[in-house]
C-alpha cells in the first residue's frame, strides 16, 4: 500500500524475510509459505486470516512484495496489542518489528528471531523454512518480550513454544535444545569438537542448553531419561566446549539419575512446556523471557538458582579455594576465554561485572561474570547493564550462600556433585587464602590440595564431569578440565582482608605466576586498587590511610591491628630514605643557616630518588597535590606527615634530625595519633598559601613553603604570624623524634629562626640577628625570645597586653625544659596577638631540640595548642579571635585577617567538596578522600 | 563548534599511548573532527616537550597534569600523562570561560580513572585500542557534561 511507511530495519527484515519466503523469486510468496511464516508470530489463526485479507493477498491469492509488507507490519502491529485494522499500521514512528518464532531453525536462528524485536535489524536467517506455528496469540508475551528484550527466554524447545521459563524454575540459560538434539549439538553452539557419535551428541544436546543448574529436570525430559545413565561417560569422552561438557556432566550427575526415577514430565513445571506446542499454547506467556511478572519472578533468567551457583562456587573454588578471595585478572581471563566467546563480549562481561573494577573478581562478581558468560553462550544477548539479579549484594563476596544448600533437594536420587566438591573445597578453602609470599597471618596452605581433594569426593559420575574428575575422561573434555585444574593448582593467592597492606599482597604472589594488570591503582585520586573492597563498598579506613598510618606508626605499632605487617613494612622502605636525605641535609643545613636559603633543591632531588624506590609512596604523595586545586605544586602537607621523606623536603626539619636521625631511624619514632588532623586536612593547603604569602612578600623563604604543609589550625586563630612558626614546629618535631638528643637543638633553633625571620615582618631583622647569636647555643634562645618580645613592644606600644609578654618568656624558657610548662607561655602570646606568635615559636623550638621525650612532645604540642586557646579564652578575651577593638590598627588588621583565612578555610573546604562532588567519584572515593588528608593534617600537626 | 557550546565542556577526547598512536579519539559531532586528530597529533610535540623538561626539574616529578599545551584561536589543548606515560588530551573551546584549571584537573583525573577502571579489565590488552564502553560512557560524560 502506498500509505505504508517503513523504518530503515523494517525494510531491511521484510525485504529478507520476503525474499526468503520469495524461494522461486517470482516476485510472490505462495500463501502457503507465507501462512508458514506468519504462523511463526503467535498470532492466533483468525487472526492471521484476518491480517491475510486486509492486506489484499486473499484476492490475489499470493503475497506480492507490498501485500507481504503490509501482512508483516500488521503481525508486528497485532503483535503490540493493535487492533487488525489498516489504521494500525500508521499508528506512529516506532513499530517493533515482528516476532516470529523460529521453531526447527537452529538455536541462533531461534535467537535471532526472537531478539529481532529488540530493534535491531538482525538479519534472519530464514533458510531454516522451519517456522513451526504454535498457533497461540499471546500479546502479553509479546509486550513483555518489547519490555525485556535482551531478556528472552530460550527459544521454545520443543516445537518453539515450549519456553525453558518454567513457573517454578527460572530457565535462565536454559536452551532447549532438546527437540533439535544431535542437529542442535552439531550445527549450533560452535563446541569445540563436533560429536563424534550419535550417543554423544544426543547425551551432550539437552546437557548443553543449561549450564546453569537451573534447568533441572525438565530439560532432560525424554532425552534425558535414555541418556542420564551413559551420559557421564559420553560426556567425558565427547569433545564439546568446556560449558557445555561442564553443564552436561553436572547435569547428567545431578539429574540423571533423578530425571531417570521421576520420569521426564513429571519433574517440574517443566513438564508442561516440554509437552508438544499444541496442548499448551500458552507456553509462550509463561516464558521466562516475556511476562513482566515472569521477569519479577525467579524466571528473571539472569537470577542465579541455587544449582548455578552451587557450581559457580565450585568452579570459582578450583581457581580460588578461599571464597572470600578474590580471583585475579588473568586467571579470570584464561577461565573466561575458554568460553569461546569473542574477547570483545568477554571484556564487556568483565566491566559488567567486575563491579568495584578492581582487575579481580569477588565470588559474588564472578558468579554474575559466568553468568553473564553462560547466558551468552546460549544466545542471549548481553544486557547493557549488569541486571540487578546479578548485581553483588553485599560489599563481601557472598559468603552467605551456602553451596550446598541447594544440592540437596536437586539431587533427588543422583547424588549432586556439587556437595561432594563443595565441603572437600571449603575445608581448603579458607586456611590457603594467602599468597605464600606473606610473612603475615594468612600464609597457609594452599591449592594444591583443593584440587586433588575434589576429584576424590565425588561419588559416580559426577567425578570424570569435574573439572578435576575430567582427567580422566577422553581428549576434549579432559583437556579444559586439565586447564581448570591447573588454576586450581594456583589458586590465586590475593585474598587479602581489606585492611592488608595493598602491595604486599600484591607482590608476594610469585607462585601464583598471576600478574595482576592493575592491583594497584596509580589513578590521580591515588587510591589504591589492591584492596578490592574498599573502593566499591566504602569502608572506614581506605588502605591508603591504613598505609599512612603505618608509615606514621612506625613507633607506635600498637595502634595499628597489624602492626607485624605494618611495622615491617615500615621501616623498611621508609628507612632508607632518610640517611641520603640527611645527609645532605645536614650539610645544607649550614648553608641554610648562612644564606637563610634551604638546601631545598637537594632535599627534593634526594626526594625523588626516595620516591622512585618507592613510587607507590610517591604517589601517595602526589595524591593530596592533584586535590588541592589552590596550591598545586606547594602542597606536600600530607607527604611530610607520612615519613622521613616528607620530612626531607622541609629543610629545618632534614637539619634538626639530620645528625642524629639517622641511626635512630630503624625504630620509627611512635608518632602522635593521626585522626586529629583530620579536622584541619582541608584547611592545610590554604594556611600553606598564607604563610607562602607571608614568606614571599618578604621574599625570604620561598622554597621552604613546601614545607609549610604543617601550619595545624590552631595557629590560624592566634595570627597569621604564628603559622609560619608552627609549621616549622611540626618539622622540627618530626625530626625530633628521631634526634633526642640536645645537640639538635640549636641547629633546629636557627633553622626556626630563619624560617620565622621570614613571616613576622617586625622580626625579620632581629629574628636574623638571632639566629646568629643562637647557633651559639639555647642559652640565646631565651635572648631571642626576649629580644623579640622587645622589638614587638616598640612595635605595638598600645596593646597593654604587650609588657606581660617578656616576663613570661623567660619563665618558658626555663618551663620549656619542663615540657607541660612552656603551654603556658603560648596562652599569654595569644592575648597580645602580635607579640605572641613569635614567642610561641621559639618556644616550640626550644622544644623540638631539647625534646629527648619525643612522644610527649608531641602529646604536648596539641595539647599546648589547645591550652593556648583555652587560656585566651578563660580570659575575658575570645579564645579564637582575641583582638579586642581597642587594639591598634595592626591588630584589626590581624583580626580581620584572620577572620578572612576563617572565611578563606571554610570556602575552601566547601570547595573542595563540591570539587569531589564533581569529579563524580564515588562516594567512597570522595570519604577515602578525605579521610586521607585528615589524616596527612593530623600527622603534620600532631607531630 | 554547536549550539550547545555551552553545555561542553570538551570538544575533543584523546588517549594516547606510548608510542604516540592513538589509543582513542572522541570528538564531539561535527563534520571536520579531522581538525580535531589534527590538534591533538600535533600537541603531542609539546606533550613531549614538557615531560622531557619534568624529567630534568626533578621539582615536578609526580605532577601528571601538564597544563595548557598551547592555545589556538578557538581551541586550548590540555595534556595530561600518566605514570605509564600514556598521554590524555583534552580540547577544549576557548570561548568556554566555565573551565578553569581546576575543572581541567578534574576532568582529567576523571579520565585517569576511567583509564585504570579499563585496564584493570583483564580482557584489554594495554596498547589495544580502546573499546570499552565504560570508558567510552566516562569519555562521553565529559565531552556532554555541562558546567
Amino acid at each position: 500500500m502506498e500509505g505504508l511507511t517503513l523504518s530503515e530495519a523494517e525494510q531491511k527484515l521484510y525485504s529478507e524475510l520476503f525474499g526468503t519466503c520469495d524461494v522461486d523469486h517470482t516476485g510472490r510468496v505462495s500463501g502457503t509459505r507465507a501462512s508458514e511464516l506468519f504462523l511463526a508470530s503467535q498470532l492466533p489463526h483468525d487472526t492471521l486470516q484476518q491480517i491475510t485479507e486486509l492486506c489484499g493477498a486473499t484476492r490475489l491469492g499470493h503475497f506480492g512484495r507490498s501485500q507481504f509488507y503490509i501482512a508483516l507490519k500488521l503481525i508486528a502491529a497485532v503483535q503490540n496489542g493493535l487492533p487488525v485494522r489498516l489504521d494500525s499500521l500508521n499508528t506512529g514512528g516506532d513499530m517493533p518489528l515482528p516476532r516470529f518464532v523460529h521453531i526447527k531453525g537452529t538455536e541462533q536462528d531461534k535467537k535471532r528471531m526472537q531478539f529481532a524485536n529488540a530493534g535491531v535489524s538482525h538479519h534472519m536467517s530464514m533458510e531454516a523454512d522451519h517456522y513451526t506455528s504454535p498457533d497461540k496469540p499471546h500479546h502479553p508475551i509479546l509486550e513483555r518480550q518489547t519490555t525485556h528484550p535482551g531478556v528472552l527466554p530460550p527459544p521454545p524447545s520443543s516445537r518453539g513454544h515450549v519456553r525453558s521459563g518454567s513457573s517454578g524454575n527460572p530457565p535462565h540459560i536454559l536452551h532447549s535444545r532438546q527437540h533439535v538434539v544431535s542437529e542442535a549439538a552439531s550445527n549450533n553452539l560452535p563446541l569445540q569438537a563436533t560429536a563424534t557419535s550419535p550417543q554423544d551428541s544426543y547425551s551432550s544436546s539437552p546437557y548443553n542448553t543449561s549450564p546453569p543448574t537451573t534447568s533441572p529436570p525438565s530439560q532432560r525430559r525424554s532425552t534425558d531419561r535414555h541418556h542420564s545413565g551413559p551420559a557421564a561417560t559420553a560426556a567425558a569422552t565427547a569433545k564439546r566446549s568446556l560449558f557445555d561438557n561442564r553443564m552436561e556432566v553436572q547435569w547428567t550427575g545431578q539429574y540423571g539419575a533423578a530425571a531417570q526415577a521421576a520420569g521426564v514430565n513429571t519433574a517440574d513445571g517443566w513438564v508442561e512446556f516440554s509437552s508438544s506446542p499444541a496442548s499448551q499454547p500458552r507456553s509462550l506467556g509463561p516464558g521466562p523471557g516475556g511476562a513482566p511478572t515472569d521477569s519479577e519472578d525467579e524466571s528473571d533468567p539472569w537470577t542465579i538458582t541455587q544449582e548455578q551457583r552451587d557450581y559457580y562456587t565450585a568452579q570459582f573454588k578450583t581457581m580460588q579455594p578461599d571464597l572470600h578471595g578474590l580471583i585475579q585478572g588473568t586467571t579470570a581471563r584464561e577461565f573466561f576465554q575458554r568460553s569461546k566467546l569473542p574477547i570483545a563480549q568477554l571484556s564487556r562481561i568483565w566491566d559488567m561485572s567486575d563491579v568495584n573494577q578492581d582487575g579481580a573478581l569477588s565470588l559474588e562478581e564472578f558468579f554474575a561474570a559466568f553468568h553473564l558468560v553462560v547466558a551468552r553462550r546460549n544466545g542471549y544477548d548481553l544486557p547493557e547493564t549488569l541486571p540487578q539479579a546479578l548485581m553483588p549484594k553485599s560489599t563481601q563476596p557472598a559468603t552467605e550462600e551456602d553451596p550446598f544448600a541447594g544440592a540437596p533437594p536437586m539431587a533427588g536420587g543422583g547424588t549432586p556433585p556439587v556437595p561432594a566438591t563443595a565441603p572437600q573445597t571449603q575445608a581448603a578453602p579458607q586456611p590457603a587464602p594467602q599468597a605464600p609470599p606473606q610473612p603475615a597471618p594468612q600464609a597457609p596452605p594452599q591449592p594444591t590440595p583443593q584440587a586433588a581433594p575434589q576429584a576424590p569426593p565425588q561419588p559416580t559420575q559426577q567425578p570424570t564431569q569435574q573439572p578435576t574428575g575430567a582427567q580422566g575422561g577422553s581428549k576434549s573434555a579432559d583437556e579444559n578440565w586439565a586447564t581448570f585444574d591447573e588454576n586450581s593448582s594456583s589458586p590465586s593467592p590475593v585474598v587479602q582482608s581489606p585492611a592488608n597492606f595493598d602491595f604486599a599482597a600484591v607482590h608476594p604472589d610469585p607462585a601464583s605466576k598471576i600478574i595482576q594488570p592493575v592491583p594497584v591503582r596509580m589513578s590521580p585520586e591515588g587510591q589504591t586498587y589492591s584492596d578490592y573492597r574498599p573502593r566499591t563498598f566504602s569502608e572506614p579506613i581506605p588502605t591508603d590511610v591504613v598505609n599512612l598510618r603505618r608509615e606514621r606508626s612506625g613507633t607506635s605499632p600498637s595502634k595499628h591491628p597489624k602492626s607485624g605487617d605494618t611495622a615491617e613494612f615500615t621501616p623498611g622502605k621508609i628507612a632508607p630514605p632518610p640517611p641520603s636525605s640527611r645527609s645532605k641535609s645536614a650539610k645544607s643545613s649550614e648553608e641554610e643557616m648562612e644564606n637563610g636559603v634551604p638546601p631545598h633543591k637537594k632535599l627534593t632531588q634526594t626526594v625523588s630518588d626516595t620516591i622512585r624506590m618507592r613510587p607507590r609512596l610517591a604517589e601517595k604523595l602526589s595524591r593530596p597535590r592533584s586535590y588541592s586545586g589552590t596550591s598545586v605544586g606547594v602542597h606536600h602537607p600530607p607527604p611530610l606527615a607520612i615519613s622521613p621523606l616528607a620530612q626531607s623536603d622541609s629543610p629545618t626539619e632534614s637539619q634538626s634530625g639530620g645528625k642524629k636521625e639517622a641511626p635512630l631511624l630503624p625504630p620509627p619514632p611512635p608518632r602522635p595519633p593521626p585522626r586529629r588532623q583530620q579536622t584541619h586536612s582541608r584547611s592545610v593547603s590554604l594556611d600553606l598559601n598564607r604563610v607562602f604569602l607571608h614568606r614571599d612578600s618578604k621574599g625570604k623563604h620561598p622554597a621552604p613553603q613546601p614545607l609549610a604543609p604543617p601550619p595545624a589550625v590552631p595557629p590560624r586563630h592566634v595570627s597569621p604570624a604564628t603559622k609560619g612558626p608552627k609549621v616549622v614546629q611540626q618539622n622540627s618535631e618530626q625530626a625530633m623524634p628521631i634526634s633526642p638528643t640536645p645537640k639538635t637543638t640549636p641547629n633546629n633553633v636557627v633553622n626556626f629562626i630563619t624560617a620565622e625571620a621570614a613571616v613576622p615582618a617586625e622580626g625579620l631583622k632581629h629574628s636574623r640577628t638571632m639566629s646568629l647569636d643562637s647557633k651559639a647555643g639555647s642559652a640565646f634562645r631565651t635572648k631571642w625570645t626576649f629580644r623579640r618580645s622587645v622589638s614587638f613592644q616598640p612595635e605595638v606600644p598600645l596593646a597593654t597586653d604587650t609588657p606581660p609578654t617578656p616576663p613570661p618568656r623567660p619563665h618558658d624558657q626555663t618551663r620549656d625544659k619542663a615540657e607541660d610548662t612552656p603551654v603556658e607561655p603560648p596562652t599569654k602570646p595569644v592575648k597580645k596577638k602580635a607579640p605572641t606568635p613569635p614567642p610561641v615559636r621559639p618556644r616550640n623550638r626550644h622544644r623540638s631540640g631539647e625534646d629527648s621525650q619525643k612522644s610527649e612532645l608531641r602529646q604536648e604540642e596539641p595539647s599546648t595548642n589547645d591550652r593556648r586557646r583555652h587560656v585566651s579564652a578563660p580570659a575575658t578575651r575570645v579564645p579564637p579571635i582575641p583582638p579586642p577593638p581597642v587594639r591598634r590598627k595592626r591588630e584589626d588588621i590581624q583580626a580581620a585577617i584572620r577572620a578572612h583565612k576563617e572565611r578563606n578555610t571554610v570556602l575552601s573546604r566547601t570547595n573542595s567538596e563540591l570539587q569531589g562532588d564533581l569529579a563524580e567519584a564515588t562516594e567512597e572515593r570522595v570519604t577515602l578522600e578525605l579521610q586521607l588528608q585528615k589524616l596527612k593534617p593530623f600527622g603534620v600537626t600532631g607531630l | 563548534m554547536t549550539g550547545q557550546r555551552l553545555s561542553k565542556m570538551a570538544v575533543c577526547v584523546a588517549v594516547i599511548s606510548k608510542e604516540n598512536y592513538p589509543l582513542y579519539i572522541q570528538t564531539i559531532p561535527t563534520e571536520d573532527d579531522l581538525k580535531f586528530h589534527y590538534t591533538v597529533h600535533t600537541s603531542l610535540d609539546v606533550v613531549e616537550e614538557k615531560i622531557n623538561n619534568v624529567g630534568k626539574t626533578t621539582n615536578d616529578l609526580r605532577e601528571l597534569y601538564l597544563g595548557l599545551l598551547y592555545p589556538t584561536e578557538d581551541y586550548k589543548v590540555y595534556g595530561y600523562v600518566t605514570n605509564t606515560k600514556i598521554k590524555f588530551v583534552v580540547v577544549v573551546e576557548s570561548s568556554n570561560t566555565a573551565l578553569r584549571d581546576n575543572e581541567i584537573r578534574t576532568m582529567f583525573r576523571k579520565l585517569h580513572n576511567a583509564y585504570t577502571d579499563m585496564v584493570c579489565n583483564p580482557f584489554y590488552t594495554p596498547g589495544d585500542r580502546i573499546t570499552s564502553r565504560v570508558f567510552e560512557k566516562v569519555v562521553n560524560g565529559m565531552m556532554l557534561q555541562d558546567s
